[in-house]
């Protein structure tokens, strides 16, 4: 049971998904948000001394992990998963960089806007079944 | 399911294309979109009409610079999400700037930066001896249109990708010696910042 969230420059959560869908009680989503919103201090610190766009994992809350990727535009993808499961997390964060951007450039799309397409959703459940 | 190419092929455009398209948005904003066509083909009317000519070209002066410059500043910041994917990060005002000489300008313009001055107070000029998009301007044309009017897309094109990379800054262009242009970036320094100079 895995939670992403993409949060914009500005701090605002753009994305969310749950991996599988509908896995999680209504008490345990707010607590993987907050886990995941916590994680986000860890970022900053974390994303000054690597020179790396993955930041392996910055945070760790009960049993899960957060593993984090920072975009050269200050977007963070979060990811809260399980602590065992970062072995293909470099490729599928890169693969998600890639649909992010095909998204960033839609001339429609506005800065800080959560994503509404559900063409992107799909494809990031099935990048998250192929990885995770 | 097949397995798709998650990053298509890069599609070619004809050059000159771009740059028509170019010349063409500055002089709508210029000669006014309402009727464009040039002032020497409308009728010489009488002197109400200049006077309105005058205060409208005034105001499409302002309207070139906001609307082009917006334009600009989008381009930029979707250019720089696309093309900055395999760099590291850049820690200082100083690396963003020159990740914009070199990286970017190669990519955007087809060469680098000829001269980079910064005054170590936030201010860089940077000089490109010969912008490709401008090569082909005449210098003496008696119209309304000036060589930087069409330089107003390009500075926001620079503005817009240096804010993705989280620099607050203007971007100012000048071409007094076409086609070597100046353009000035200014940051905006904060009391305290958190990256250095």
């Amino acid at each position: 049971m895995t939670v992403l969230m993409i949060i914009s420059p500005k701090n605002r959560p753009v994305f969310e998904a749950v991996i599988p869908a509908n896995s999680l009680s209504e008490r345990q989503l707010i607590l993987s948000q907050l886990a995941i919103f916590a994680a986000l201090d860890m970022v900053d610190e974390a994303m000054w001394s690597s020179k790396d766009l993955y930041l392996k994992v910055v945070d760790r809350f009960n049993d899960q992990s957060v593993s984090a990727f920072v975009t050269p535009g200050n977007h963070r993808f979060m990811l809260l998963h399980d602590a065992r499961q970062d072995d293909g997390l470099k490729a599928f964060f890169n693969k998600l960089y890639e649909f992010f951007i095909k998204i960033a450039l839609n001339p429609f799309y506005d800065d800080e806007e959560p994503i509404r397409s559900k063409a992107f959703s799909d494809r990031v459940r099935h990048l998250a079944q192929e990885y995770l | 399911m097949s397995e798709k190419r998650v990053t298509p092929a890069r599609k070619e455009v004809m050059e000159s294309s771009l740059e028509l398209l170019l010349i063409e948005i500055v002089r709508w904003f210029v000669y006014g979109w309402k009727n464009g066509r040039d002032p020497q083909k409308t009728d010489a009317g009488n002197g109400s009409a200049d006077v309105d000519q005058i205060a409208g070209s005034l105001n499409r002066k302002l309207a070139l610079t906001n609307a082009v410059h917006g334009m600009g500043y989008d381009v930029g910041q979707r250019l720089i999400e696309r093309l900055s994917t395999d760099h590291l990060k850049m820690e200082t005002n100083l690396e963003v700037v020159k990740y914009i000489c070199k990286d970017f300008w190669e990519e955007t313009f087809k060469k680098q930066i000829d001269v980079l001055k910064t005054n170590n107070k936030g201010r860089f000029v940077l000089q490109d001896n010969n912008f490709r998009w401008i090569r082909k301007a005449s210098r003496n044309d008696p119209s309304q249109l000036k060589v930087e009017d069409f330089l107003t897309f390009p500075a926001g094109i620079v503005c817009g990708a240096m804010n993705r990379l989280g620099v607050d800054c203007t971007v100012s262009a000048d071409a007094a010696s076409a086609p070597m242009c100046i353009f000035t970036v200014e940051i905006a320094q904060p009391p305290n910042n958190s990256r250095q100079q």
